[in-house]
């Protein structure tokens, strides 16, 4: 030990006798990628050389780096989403010209959009994959509901960013998937007729755009936050999970090892975006004219398995749209039922069950790639 | 005096309200008023309460004479009483106000149409004692007559084709007559159809043609005037064109000869080397000169729909292409001055627009190209980047192995 006290460690003490520096940490870490108690009665500089020590599974050769990779994301298309929208004016005259600016004329604009549009599709097939390793390793039994619920959640709530982030450009597909997938919420029986009320109205104009833009940039971000603040506040009590999957050299680290893995990870996941966003351009369609339906409006691809459906079984709108919703609670009630359905199954026939759920909506994506081609 | 002054307020507000909402009687209340024919002829009352005589106070002793306000048959069929008018007395009857210049002046209407329909084919017939053609109300209706601005007037430009066709289209009758079915044949035509897309603004009817009270065919020698009253650089290229004096030397009508009369054709510019084999043998001068035309032509279209579809894909991208729109209409336009130029049949002509578009196309195709090199060229940073991404990847792996904490 250097007997010379570093500026780092001299600012660090300077704030300590000012702020409850630990206090502190231990609440913004519950945001991102501290899954250990820690004992804030310490000051900062002695909690974190303590949790440098603690003993850390090796997240990056295993599946539990989903859970980084969705924060990580999350922080990415936040910072994203803050320089579009210092440029993006929701309006129905304004939006689409604007978004045209920021991927046109700006500099470095077309990038972030780029970046912007793939993080969330990553995000999407993040989050998605994320709560299929949860049911895997049988990670909603007791004492992880909590951390099985936020994970849905955090599904939903990807599905409604991407959802309400396709109407923001105002482009054609995106304006006609917003109609095709509204028609359906609209048509569900008791909720259609309140959310229509409380999104702006049955046509989709200048109020719901604006409803739309309010939900993306601040009523969502607030409640994936809260998601994100259960997820990781549950595990530092109830530990982190251990996975099933027979994973080759796995051994247990530090957490400062852990920490700098988890630096490599990030540095990579941007690397890959930047990389996608320049070689693969996310289409980006002629102003929407809500008078004229393309030959071509198609739904988001994690939702291609609904429009196949929907397009090829004469099922009414609203039958569909209540299948998903009681699917979708179905899922998020999953640690109150499944206990007896396990019991009657066995755990291998009910991880067979999930499976073939995950295979017969794979299946149907893949027919409305193949079946319903613009 | 408060009093006084309340009074002449009401007065006044009552006298606003007045001017306000004027008072309008509806048609039926105003012919219940003066007339009750309608009593004995309710069809014909509805008809006429439909139309702009009814709006304009025409009742119907204006047109049939008698009693108006009688209460019986007999004293209603009375005094002036004209009954049915005969198809010989309609035109007079209805000139007896419309060729009258005081009584159309408040409506801005001309006093011309009598005068016009005696010179008119149909006018001639009826004067020559020939009772089955057009008179005033087989175009304009007996007792509805409405506005040509009304979309379901029988005259409303739109509708102009069915009304003629009414007689010209009808098969008997012109069998009898041995005349062409026009009306069929105007409905093929690109004047129909351009009226019918763009609903009439831009395109002829019938009546463009043939005039509208004083309809009669065009002859020929004067049918490049009627074309040319529309397509007037058309007209000026065909007189300049060694077309114009052999065709009058032939006797062949100018236009129509290629074009059609009522099926009148607009060529795509593949099809005149066929329209010209249709006069010109094979291999003589005019044959040859036709191929060159249509091949020319179709290359340089081709040349700007080339240039077109990198325009769209460049703005797909998206990228800058304002300037290039423009340009692209530009070079549309020298396409149909090349079009226009073909009615000189003179190769030189023609060439000299198709040379331009092709110019212009050629430097909108090369500007994009060398845009879309530039942006392609940034692409390569990718290849510095990941060295940045794996050299920064080195250092964090190298501080992760670092034991020395300080």
């Amino acid at each position: 030990m250097s007997t010379r006290v570093s500026v780092r460690d001299r600012l660090i003490d300077w704030a300590e006798e000012r702020l409850p520096l630990s206090e502190l940490f231990s609440f913004l870490s519950h945001f991102g990628f501290v899954t250990v108690p820690l004992d804030t009665r310490q000051p900062l500089r002695a909690l974190l050389a303590h949790l440098d020590q603690s003993a850390m599974p090796d997240h990056v050769r295993g599946p539990q780096i989903l859970g980084a990779l969705m924060a990580m994301l999350f922080g990415f298309e936040a910072l994203t989403g803050v320089l579009l929208a210092f440029h993006y004016r929701p309006t129905s005259e304004a939006a689409h010209e604007s978004t045209l600016a920021i991927v046109r004329d700006i500099p470095v604009g077309g990038l972030i959009h780029a970046l912007h549009a793939w993080g969330a599709t990553l995000l999407v097939l993040v989050v998605v994959l994320r709560l299929a390793r949860l049911f895997w390793d049988g990670l909603w039994r007791a004492p992880r509901e909590l951390l099985w619920m936020s994970a849905v959640a955090l599904v939903w709530l990807s599905m409604q960013f991407s959802f309400t982030g396709g109407l923001l450009p105002w482009d054609v597909n995106g304006y006609w998937s917003t109609v095709r997938g509204l028609e359906v919420v609209y048509a569900l029986p008791l909720v259609g007729p309140v959310l229509s009320f409380l999104l702006g109205g049955r046509v989709i104009g200048e109020d719901v755009l604006t409803r739309f833009f309010v939900l993306h940039v601040v009523v969502l971000p607030m409640f994936w936050t809260a998601a994100l603040y259960v997820t990781f506040a549950t595990l530092r009590r109830t530990g982190l999970g251990q996975t099933t999957l027979q994973v080759p050299n796995r051994r247990t680290t530090t957490f400062r090892e852990h920490r700098h893995d988890l630096a490599l990870v990030a540095l990579f996941l941007f690397a890959v975006l930047v990389t996608l966003a320049v070689l693969v351009p996310f289409p980006f369609g002629a102003a929407a004219d809500p008078y004229s339906t393309p030959a071509s409006a198609r739904p988001p691809w994690y939702m291609g398995a609904v429009f196949v459906v929907q397009e090829h079984v004469p099922l009414g709108s609203w039958f569909v749209g209540g299948i998903l919703l009681v699917l979708a609670f179905g899922v998020l009630t999953l640690p109150w039922w499944a206990p007896r359905a396990e019991a009657k199954l066995g755990e291998a026939r009910l991880r067979l069950a999930g499976l073939a759920t995950i295979a017969v909506w794979l299946v149907l994506s893949l027919l409305a790639v193949l079946l319903d081609r613009p | 005096m408060t009093n006084l002054r309340l009074c002449a307020i009401a007065a006044l507000l009552a006298l606003a309200a007045l001017g306000a909402f004027p008072r309008v009687a509806h048609p039926l209340e105003r012919a219940a008023a003066g007339e009750r024919c309608g009593t004995c002829h309710p069809k014909q009352r509805t008809l006429h309460e439909e139309g702009i005589h009814a709006r304009d106070g025409v009742g119907c002793v204006g047109c049939h004479g008698g009693v108006g306000d009688a209460t019986e048959a007999a004293a209603a069929h009375s005094g002036s009483f004209k009954g049915k008018l005969t198809r010989e007395a309609v035109p007079a009857m209805c000139a007896s106000c419309h060729a009258d210049v005081k009584a159309m002046r408040p409506y801005g209407l001309s006093t011309d149409q009598y005068a016009l329909y005696q010179q008119s084919g149909h006018g001639t017939k009826l004067r020559e004692g020939d009772r089955r053609v057009a008179v005033c109300s087989d175009c304009h209706g007996a007792h509805d007559i409405r506005s040509p601005k009304d979309p379901e007037a029988r005259t409303f430009v739109a509708n102009i084709a069915a009304t003629c066709g009414r007689c010209h289209g009808d098969a008997a009758l012109i069998r009898e007559r041995r005349l062409p079915n026009v009306h069929a044949e105007y409905g093929k035509s690109a004047h129909a159809k351009a009226l019918m897309a763009h609903g009439g603004e831009n395109a002829p009817s019938c009546v463009t043609c043939h005039g509208v009270h004083s309809a009669a065919p065009p002859e020929t020698g004067t049918i490049h005037t009627v074309c040319g009253r529309c397509h007037g650089e058309q007209r000026d290229a065909f007189a300049n064109g060694p077309h114009a004096a052999g065709m009058k030397a032939k006797n062949q009508a100018e236009c129509s000869a290629c074009h059609g009369s009522h099926e009148v054709k607009a060529f795509e510019p593949k099809d005149v080397p066929l329209e010209c084999a249709r006069c010109h043998a094979p291999m003589t001068k005019g044959a040859i000169v036709g191929r060159r035309i249509g091949r020319e032509y179709a290359a340089a279209a081709a040349h700007v729909e080339r240039a077109a579809q990198a325009v769209a894909k460049a703005s797909a991208i998206p990228m800058r292409t304002e300037d290039h729109v423009e340009r692209l209409a530009d070079a549309r336009t020298h396409l149909a001055e090349a079009r226009v130029a073909v009615h000189t049949v003179r190769l030189e002509a023609i060439e000299e627009p198709l040379r331009r578009a092709g110019k212009v196309a050629d430097e909108i195709e090369r500007d994009l190209h060398d845009r879309r090199f530039v942006a392609n060229t940034w692409k390569l940073l990718l290849i510095v980047f990941w060295f940045y991404v794996l050299g920064t990847a080195y250092l964090v792996r190298r501080a992760r192995q670092a034991t020395d904490q300080g």
